[in-house]
């Protein structure tokens, strides 16, 4: 039997298809993930927005205005901080408006003769995040000098007093409620992250060719090769075990090369729990071998169409692990909150869970909690290529 | 004319691979575009998704929470450590509000002492600039009310939320910049980045395999002893492949021309062409690639390897999953080597402009005119394999 895993190993690992699918794709995908992503997670929120501003008399009377636009351009205080607003100046509404059509720059502000503020965007990226940003911030001083009428008639008494006017003020444009950012998690997050752990559930998935191709070279009447095996000396189980050990060996070696590959290249921590990785591999693995087993075992189905069977189970089962960019990400978050069952059935994305929970929650249980789904997933699927493969053999014999 | 019948029969044969590669990629391109909503004529700010989790319950904190509730999305997200790590960890809301027990007191009383109010705890999304959105937004109204508590000390907290509210409608004018006639729309663009794939991977893979046939010793022995002129055998390849590149580049232009043919119908028809040509010109370097596969004689199983993963990595440097702008500098030095750059940034600019002027055509069409210069590049990296391949046989 041991002669039998180590030709079965030998054998697969001969295939180029293998070879590039299996071993190769996870890493160049990494690769690209690594050096694509390079530059994004420094310039999530420290970004400066590009603002236009048309410097007329409007501009020039607006004073208050200006100071804090200007103030939030050109920070004094801290000479290393990026700031949140990069000024244009333009000499007329017209030239704004080539500029924010041309991208320029994200909006341009104008302050008409009657001293009203106009913010353009241009109809191709209207309504973006940077627009809102500063939105909020020109809301949030016009409304301060509403909140300011508004006391002065409330209570003009107290409102006619300098000082108080100036305390308002102060306090209006000040920072004293401030928001403190809460640390939840093991360690920060990153969307990165979750597209190496869907990478690892592709290659459960996509790794299931392997024990198909083996397995079916055990399997009388499924390949030429299985019919001949059968009339061997070897019995027709151990045979299978010896396929199932070998292709569970070569999955597991995929896999433990991909997640050395993210720790040690794309340093990827694991949430400092790597050791307890090769659980989660382990599983996958074993989810790999019965799925393989369970579409090898499909009857009446030709070598071609389980090939494809699998390139589409692995193309269909790793979408909403959130393999494919953003938008997958939002479709699997979406499952997860509408369809919890579907994605709990699905192993690629408990595969992704399993490393998401051990990298990121405090507590193991929904990393046993992803491995136990994983190991249920196998066995369901060792059933039922179990039920298929007697009934072949049935009708066979 | 015999060898290019042949060669359209042997790729008609393997018309499936159109089916995957170009129907299939056209249709998630159109996904991917769907996925970014209508284009509306009005402004409308972005809303954030935003779970809060209101430990206070005081009028002030529901003041907070119902103002916050107006300008973004809400996420229910369950008030327990576990609950609050999922969100986070996945990003189920770009911001998590936490308002903690007191809070509303709390702000009222250290405004008036001319303290600093205690903090609100929130949890930013790792992804865009939407969660600094939100802080910014929750911060400015807080701070309202802080100023607003600290100049009337009389006050009961629901009169000063009252205020605050009552100023909420003022704010600046938004306005869409008027143009004569709409541009491309964004969604078109979408689609024609998403085209990248199938144009260059899909194109490769098609030539790649449909024409494998050719390359068996012995049909090449046999066609070495026909009295077709060597010259004329390449001139007829190249025609199937031109064959092969044009279906691909019309069917995918059909299908993007019917999904969007109503947002198309009044956009100047010269924008559309021009998209058109961009969309060509990349469909000639899918083309110059599936030759150089063919020239190297790569077997059948490993061209679908080789031109999905050299499309993605040409997606990935076109900037067409990920934004350009999110890139290093690095990245950006290397995708200027690679046509997807030039042809996405072509396409950027058509969706900006809204008339057909001289200046765009002639950059448009410079961009264009690169992206096919890496296509007779490539191409004469294949004619070269072709030689040396044959001087060795």
């Amino acid at each position: 039997m041991l002669t039998q895993i180590y030709y079965n190993i030998r054998m697969t690992l001969r295939s180029t298809g293998v070879v590039i699918w299996c071993f190769a794709f996870p890493l160049i995908m990494a690769t690209i993930f690594m050096t694509m992503f390079a530059g994004m997670q420094s310039n999530q929120s420290t970004h400066t927005i590009k603002l236009g501003v048309v410097e007329d008399t409007g501009w020039q009377d607006a004073t208050g205005l200006r100071t804090l636009l200007e103030e939030l351009a050109y920070p004094s205080d801290a000479e290393d901080e990026v700031p949140l607003l990069a000024l244009t100046g333009y000499a007329d509404r017209a030239a704004a408006e080539a500029g924010v059509r041309a991208g320029a720059v994200d909006t341009a502000l104008v302050i008409d003769a009657n001293g009203t503020e106009h913010l353009l965007v241009a109809p191709s990226d209207a309504g973006s995040t940077d627009q809102a940003i500063v939105q909020t911030i020109l809301d949030r001083y016009l409304q301060g000098e509403e909140l300011a009428g508004a006391l002065a008639k409330h209570d003009p008494a107290a409102r006619a007093n300098a000082e108080a006017r100036a305390a308002l003020a102060e306090n209006l444009s000040g920072e004293q409620a401030a928001t403190a950012e809460l640390s939840v998690l093991r360690e920060p997050p990153s969307e990165l992250s979750r597209f190496y752990y869907a990478l690892l559930g592709y290659s459960c998935i996509m790794c299931s060719t392997i024990a198909q191709t083996l397995i079916d070279r055990t399997r009388i009447a499924a390949t030429p090769e299985g019919s001949r095996r059968q009339v061997g000396a070897l019995s027709p189980a151990r045979q299978l075990a010896a396929a199932l050990v070998a292709s569970w060996l070569i999955v597991m070696t995929s896999m433990m090369l991909a997640v050395a590959y993210f720790y040690v290249v794309a340093g990827i921590s694991f949430g400092g729990r790597v050791w307890l990785t090769p659980v989660a591999c382990g599983a996958c693995a074993l989810v790999s071998c019965a799925l393989g087993a369970f579409v090898g075992a499909l009857p009446g189905t030709q070598a071609g169409v389980k090939d494809a069977l699998i390139t589409i189970a692995t193309l269909a089962l790793s979408l909403p692990a959130g393999l494919f960019g953003t938008p997958a990400l939002e479709v699997a978050n979406w499952l997860s909150q509408h369809m919890p069952l579907a994605q709990l059935l699905n192993p690629a994305v408990q595969a992704t869970e399993a490393m998401l929970s051990l990298t990121f929650y405090d507590s193991l249980a929904p990393f046993a909690s992803a491995c136990g789904a994983l190991l249920a997933i196998a066995a369901l699927l060792g059933a039922g290529a179990l039920i298929f493969m007697r009934r072949q053999r049935y009708v066979c014999a | 004319m015999s060898v290019l019948k042949i060669a359209v029969r042997l790729v008609a044969e393997h018309r499936v691979l159109f089916a995957v590669y170009v129907l299939l990629f056209s249709v998630v391109g159109s996904f991917a575009a769907g996925s970014l909503g209508p284009v509306s004529t009005t402004y409308e700010a972005v809303r954030p998704g935003v779970a809060i989790i209101d430990r206070d319950e005081s009028a002030v904190s529901r003041a907070l929470a119902s103002h916050i509730a107006a300008v973004s999305e809400l996420v229910e997200i369950e008030d327990s450590t576990r609950a609050l790590q999922e969100a986070a960890a996945k990003n189920y809301a770009d911001y998590v509000l936490v308002i903690p027990a007191g809070y509303g007191e709390e702000l009222v009383a250290a405004a008036r002492a001319g303290l600093d109010a205690p903090d609100l705890e929130c949890v930013v999304s790792y992804t865009s600039a939407n969660g600094s959105l939100m802080d910014e937004r929750v911060r400015g109204y807080a701070q309202e009310l802080y100023a607003i508590a600290a100049a009337s000390p009389a006050a009961h907290a629901e009169d000063l939320v009252k205020l605050v509210d009552a100023s909420q409608d003022t704010g600046v004018a938004v306005e869409i910049i008027d143009t004569e006639t709409p541009g491309l729309p964004v969604t078109y663009l979408v689609y024609c980045q998403f085209a990248l794939y199938a144009l260059f991977g899909g194109v490769a893979a098609i030539v790649g395999i449909g024409l494998a046939d050719l390359r068996t010793p012995e049909v090449r022995q046999r066609i070495g002893a026909t009295p077709v002129p060597s010259a004329a055998f390449d001139t007829q390849i190249a025609g199937a492949i031109a064959l092969c590149g044009i279906a691909v580049w019309s069917i995918n232009a059909v299908v993007g021309i019917a999904l969007y043919a109503d947002e198309l119908a009044c956009v100047p028809v010269a924008l559309t062409a021009l998209m058109l040509v961009i969309l060509f010109a990349l469909m000639l370097v899918g083309m110059a690639f599936g030759f150089l596969i063919w020239q190297l004689g790569v077997r059948r199983e490993l061209v679908h390897a080789i031109a999905n993963i050299s499309a993605i990595i040409i997606s990935f440097l076109a900037g067409t999953w990920v934004p350009l702008a999110n890139m290093s500098a690095e990245v950006l030095a290397v995708a200027r080597f690679a046509p997807g750059l030039w042809a996405v940034s072509a396409m950027e600019m058509l969706v900006r402009a809204t008339s057909v002027t001289g200046e765009l055509v002639t950059s448009v069409l410079g961009h264009a005119g690169i992206v096919v210069l890496f296509a007779l590049a490539i191409a004469a990296a294949g004619l070269a394999v072709g030689r040396a391949r044959r001087a060795i046989a």
